[in-house]
This record gives C-alpha cells, sequence and structure tokens, in this order.
C-alpha cells in the first residue's frame, strides 16, 4: 500500500484459519491500522490480493467487505454518537433488514414482524455485553469503557465470521484493560469468530493470541507463537532499539 | 393485513379531517366576503380569522413550507448532506406541474367532461405526481455524481444546480421565461396543501423509525463507521436526496397553483436559504422542529410585516434591556455589541427621521430584525429549537413521569 511516495505496508502476507486469533504489533507508523484498513476496503492495496473465505476482497467497496463477514473496530472510537446504543446496535443489522424503503415508508408488509426479531435480537446482544440497562441512552454519553464495548458489541451485531479490533484497550486501565482480553476470549469461544487484534499491551497479546505478526515500517519483521516472538532478536531490536 | 387496515383507516380520518377543514374554510370564505367591511367586526372571530383570504394564504404557504422543511430536513438533518439548492427542485416541480395543467390540462378537461371542481381534484393529482418524478429525476441527475464522493461537494454542485436551472427557466420562452410563467388553474386549496403535508410527515417519521431510516442516520453520524457495518452509504444518500428532491418537486406545484403563477425569481438563492433556516431553527433532524420553525417563520414574516415602525425602536430597548439584565449574553461578547449596536441604531433613527419616516422604511427593518432574531437564536441554542429531539405524545408522557415520580423531599 503506498500513499504517493510513502510506503505504508509491503509484503504484507496473513494467513488466518477459522477460529484463530492472531495479533498484529508493532510501533507507531508501522502500518498496522493500514493493513486493517486495506482488508475492509477503506483502502485499495496499490498491488496485491486479499482473499475472504473464497471473495477476492481488495477490490470491493467497505460495506460489501462488511456483508461478507468482516467486522472492524476503531482506533479512536466511531460510533453514531447521537443514536441511542440501541439504534447503534440496530444500524448494524440495516442490511439484512428484510423489507424495502418503500415498506418502511409506509410501515407495511414484513416491517412489524421484522423489526421485532430485529430488536430482539439487538436486545439480547448488548444485554450479553451488560448494556441492555443504558440501551435508550444516546452513545455519545456512555462511558469510555462502555463505548469501547459497544463498537465491539455493534461490530457483532453485522453477523461477522472475521473480527478485527484496532486497540480495544487504548486509554484504559489495568483493570479495564484485563476485563476487555477476557472479553475478547469470551468472544471468540461464544461467537465461534476468527479474530485479528492490533494491540500494544503486551499481557493481551502474549496471553491470547494464537499467532502474533509484528510490523515494523511497513514490513512484517516477525511471524510465530507468542514464545517464539518474545525472543526474536529483530523484533526486540525493533522494541528497544538496536544494542550499541 | 390487519396494518394494512389500521393505515387505510388513518388515511381515510386524515381525508375527512382536512376536507371537512376545507369545506369550513370555503363556506366561511364566502360569509366573509359577502358580509360589509363596516359589519366585519360583528362576525364570531373564529370567522373573522379563518374567512379572511389573507389569513388562509398565510396557513397555505405555511403548509408548503412544512413540505419544504420536512424534505430539506430528511437530506440535511437526517442524512447529514448539506444541500442547498432545495428551491431548485421546487421550481422543478412548479414548472412541470404548471406545463401540465396549463398545456395538457384543458385537453383532458374536455376529453373526460370535468368540472371545475372535477378538473382540480384530477388534474393537481397528476401534476403533483408529475412534479415529484421530474424533480426525483433531477435529483439523481444532481445527487450521483456528488453523493459517491465524501465531503462537502453537494453543496456546491446543489448551489450550482439551483443557478443553472433558473438560467434554463429564464430562457425558455414557452414557461414565460423571465416573465414568469402566468395564468396558471387555481388548484390548490387547504384540503390539498396539509394532506401532502401530513404525507411528507408521516412518510419521513416512519422512513427514521425503521431499519433504513436508522441507516440515514448512522450515515449522518459516520460515513465510515456506517460503511463498515455493512451500510451502502452512497445508495442511501442518494435515496434520501432524491426523496427530498420529489417533496420539494410536490411543494413547488402546490406553490404554483395556488399563487397562480410561477416566477423564476421566487426560487433563487434565498428561498434556499429560507428553507436552511427553518431546519436550522426547529433543529436540524427534528421533524417537529421543522414543522414548528416552518409554520412560525411563515407567519412571523407576515407579522413583522405589519407591526409599526415605532415598535422596532421599542424592540431594540427590550432587547438590550434583556441582553444587560442576562448574565448569559453578557459572556457572550459578539452578541452582546451586535445587540448594543442594534438597539443605538434603532433609537438613534428614531429621533432622527422620526417615528413616521421609520414607518416607510419598515420593509428594510422588518429583515434586519428577522435576522437579527435568527442571530440570537443560533448563539443561545445552537442546535435549534429542539436539537433532535420531538416532540411527542412519548414525550409528554416522559415528562409527566418525571414530575410524578419525583421523589418528595422530607
Amino acid at each position: 500500500m503506498r500513499f504517493g511516495g510513502l510506503t505504508a505496508v509491503e509484503d504484507f502476507n496473513l494467513e488466518l484459519a477459522p477460529g484463530e486469533l492472531v495479533s498484529i504489533i508493532g510501533p507507531n507508523g508501522a502500518g498496522k491500522t493500514t493493513a486493517f484498513n486495506m482488508l475492509t476496503g477503506v483502502y485499495n492495496p496499490t498491488t496485491g490480493a486479499i482473499d475472504f473465505a473464497g471473495t477476492a476482497t481488495h477490490r470491493l467497496p467497505p460495506y460489501r467487505i462488511a456483508r461478507l463477514g468482516v467486522a472492524r473496530t476503531f482506533q479512536n472510537i466511531r460510533l453514531f454518537k447521537d443514536l441511542s446504543v440501541l439504534d447503534n446496535v440496530r444500524a448494524a443489522v440495516s442490511f439484512r433488514a428484510g423489507y424495502g424503503l418503500a415498506a418502511g415508508m409506509l410501515h407495511v408488509g414484513k416491517f412489524a414482524r421484522r423489526e421485532t426479531t430485529i430488536r430482539a435480537e439487538a436486545e439480547q446482544l448488548l444485554a450479553i455485553f451488560a448494556l441492555g440497562a443504558r440501551q435508550h441512552e444516546l452513545a455519545r454519553n456512555l462511558p469510555y469503557g462502555d463505548q469501547r464495548k459497544l463498537e465491539i458489541v455493534r461490530a457483532l451485531a453485522t453477523q461477522p465470521k472475521l473480527l478485527l479490533l484496532d486497540e480495544p484497550t487504548s486509554g484504559m486501565n489495568p483493570t479495564e484493560t484485563v476485563a476487555t482480553r477476557d472479553l475478547i476470549a469470551q468472544i471468540r469461544r461464544d461467537f465461534d469468530l476468527t479474530v485479528l487484534l492490533i494491540e500494544h499491551h503486551m499481557s493481551v497479546v502474549m496471553n491470547i493470541s494464537d499467532r502474533i505478526v509484528v510490523l515494523d515500517g511497513g514490513k512484517t519483521i516477525a511471524v510465530g507463537t507468542p514464545h517464539e516472538v518474545r525472543t526474536n532478536p529483530r523484533v526486540i531490536a525493533a522494541y528497544l532499539g538496536e544494542a550499541a | 393485513m390487519p396494518t394494512l387496515l389500521r393505515r387505510a383507516c388513518l388515511l381515510l380520518a386524515t381525508v375527512a379531517l382536512l376536507g371537512a377543514i376545507n369545506e369550513g374554510l370555503t363556506r366561511v370564505g364566502v360569509t366573509y366576503r359577502n358580509t360589509d367591511t363596516e359589519d366585519l367586526g360583528k362576525l364570531p372571530l373564529l370567522v373573522r380569522l379563518a374567512g379572511n383570504p389573507y389569513n388562509v394564504q398565510i396557513l397555505i404557504i405555511a403548509g408548503v413550507n412544512i413540505i419544504l422543511a420536512v424534505s430539506l430536513n430528511l437530506i440535511n438533518g437526517i442524512t447529514g448532506q448539506f444541500s442547498i439548492g432545495h428551491a431548485g427542485f421546487m421550481a422543478i416541480g412548479g414548472y412541470a406541474a404548471a406545463t401540465l395543467t396549463k398545456f395538457i390540462g384543458p385537453r383532458l378537461i374536455e376529453a373526460l367532461h370535468l368540472s371545475p371542481l372535477g378538473a382540480a381534484n384530477v388534474l393537481l393529482p397528476l401534476a403533483l405526481v408529475l412534479a415529484a418524478l421530474a424533480a426525483a429525476l433531477a435529483g439523481l441527475l444532481v445527487g450521483v455524481p456528488s453523493l459517491r464522493l465524501k465531503g462537502d461537494y453537494l453543496a456546491i454542485v446543489t448551489l450550482g444546480f439551483g443557478e443553472i436551472i433558473l438560467v434554463l427557466i429564464v430562457n425558455i420562452e414557452q414557461i414565460g421565461g423571465a416573465r414568469g410563467f402566468p395564468d396558471i388553474p387555481l388548484y390548490t386549496n387547504f384540503f390539498w396543501v396539509y394532506l401532502m403535508a401530513v404525507a411528507t410527515v408521516a412518510t419521513v417519521r416512519n422512513l427514521m423509525m425503521s431499519a433504513h431510516g436508522r441507516a440515514l442516520m448512522a450515515v449522518r453520524d459516520d460515513e465510515v463507521a456506517a460503511e463498515a457495518v455493512g451500510i451502502n452509504t452512497t445508495l442511501y444518500k442518494v435515496a434520501a436526496f432524491v426523496m427530498g428532491s420529489a417533496f420539494a418537486g410536490m411543494a413547488g406545484a402546490l406553490q404554483g397553483h395556488f399563487i397562480q403563477s410561477l416566477h423564476p425569481n421566487s426560487f433563487s438563492f434565498l428561498k434556499s436559504v429560507e428553507v436552511l433556516v427553518m431546519i436550522v431553527l426547529g433543529g436540524l433532524g427534528s421533524l417537529t422542529g421543522s414543522i414548528f420553525a416552518a409554520v412560525s417563520l411563515t407567519v412571523l414574516q407576515e407579522v413583522l410585516r405589519e407591526l409599526p415602525g415605532v415598535m422596532w425602536c421599542a424592540y431594540g430597548l427590550v432587547a438590550l434591556g434583556a441582553v444587560t439584565a442576562y448574565p448569559r449574553y453578557t459572556a457572550r461578547r459578539p452578541l452582546f455589541a451586535i445587540n448594543v449596536a442594534l438597539a443605538v441604531t434603532l433609537v438613534w433613527l428614531l429621533f432622527h427621521f422620526g417615528a413616521g419616516e421609520l414607518e416607510a422604511r419598515k420593509q428594510y427593518l422588518r429583515m434586519i430584525v428577522y435576522s437579527f432574531m435568527l442571530i440570537v437564536l443560533m448563539l443561545q441554542r445552537p442546535q435549534g429549537l429542539l436539537g433532535r429531539g420531538e416532540v411527542s405524545l412519548d414525550w409528554f408522557r416522559r415528562i409527566a413521569r418525571r414530575r410524578g415520580g419525583k421523589p418528595v423531599a422530607a
């Protein structure tokens, strides 16, 4: 992926097995979020291909990729701030509303039946993540931790097969970080998902990852199990600087 | 299907109610016109108000403005796309409808042997459909290229579009050109305007409370996130824009068949701004806010016309007093400065020219005060009167609950 003269990510090569949890780590500017943006169609890669469950996705618009089953959260939270918590989740279901624009304008046809289902589905999801009590509040009024959580719930509402989490614990204190780590493990188990995680907290990464990809300056410098990565000299150099 | 049946009943009830009011207005109007000027004071107040053709005109223009404001709110407030060319779509609808009723209308009347009343009730709906379709088509042509892009391109394109439409109209001799489209039959009445207003509000409200409406609001709040949850943002933006344009076209048709002429000047950029002011004032994204602002601004503009010149000076002094007495105002330096300047100017004008001169110049003062009120409101409530809230039965219920549920202090 190149932006003018800047090559943000190059030779990024990763294959995910179903159910796997892979973390991408690396210093700031390593190209982690750019990789996410390519996977979700925000950017089209300058060269190379992306294949998701047999579909080439690297030329598809973001909404098509989302409908195929790739959901994501954002590094700086991007909720629908002026919608209620419930509507944030319901908005993520709108692409499979099951009724057309005309039925929506007149509230006829499948409208009532589908809306009941959609609402039940959204409420159930919110209840799982203990946000049910706050479902009528505006998303902007939620505390920070709950906003992060709501973003994950919203992503899950699209019924993804692959979930991309962009720094889900950024800005959190140690207690919240541990809680989020457990949450990710729980989601992966309960929703039968493949998870790709960008994370800076090593306690989280080392604990829950099956594999870790280390990026630096847009290049992949190491791939392996947490143990392999931890002992890799190039990773240590990238993180701690070259030994003098 | 029970919902369908309920909808049909609701529609019938609305039609009956509006029809009854329309009939009442017509009868009262006849009474009013048949009464001698000196005897008018003896009529009951309601008859005097509802019979006065000037008041009825304000009522109908207010209805047209409701359609305009609610439809622009669908584009700007609900979908978050900044359109400033609403008058252009209004013009397209108005001219398309007038072309139909004036050039094809007489032939249809002859072929179908329509009575004058029948002509209105057959031709106006046809004209409305044509107006909506024509404006929707124009909306599609403008919307598709500009809404595919992210950012504020729509504002620039709609601004240009509004001007292009006016130039086109001015150069088509068959529809009157710069002189305007004359002698359009009078088909619009209270019934049709408010039926269309109810239809517009109901459609947009239903849409907002559906999955598609939530998709529109998601696009408004965060386009990137909306795409990421599977919402085809371009499609929804274009759909909202086309729908908004169609309603604007209808409003244009209603206005044309009420005023009985169309003039390019009445669809200038100023008209677009007027509608924009309504929705910003009522609250972007609030339907009841739009309705309220559309009605009150229509009425306010007329009331200000009637106010005697001295009142402006009184207003200036009151404003100055209110401003200085209200601590939040004084904290806002620019507002304070504007208010002081206005008050001083008005008082100076009064002493310099005298009340009689001011009376003669009140046409200009009207716009100054009008814009001044808008400035005050925007500084005080930048989110508009209602923000994104709605006044509904639910709202009243919530207030009642809060009152009732409040724990009594010991």
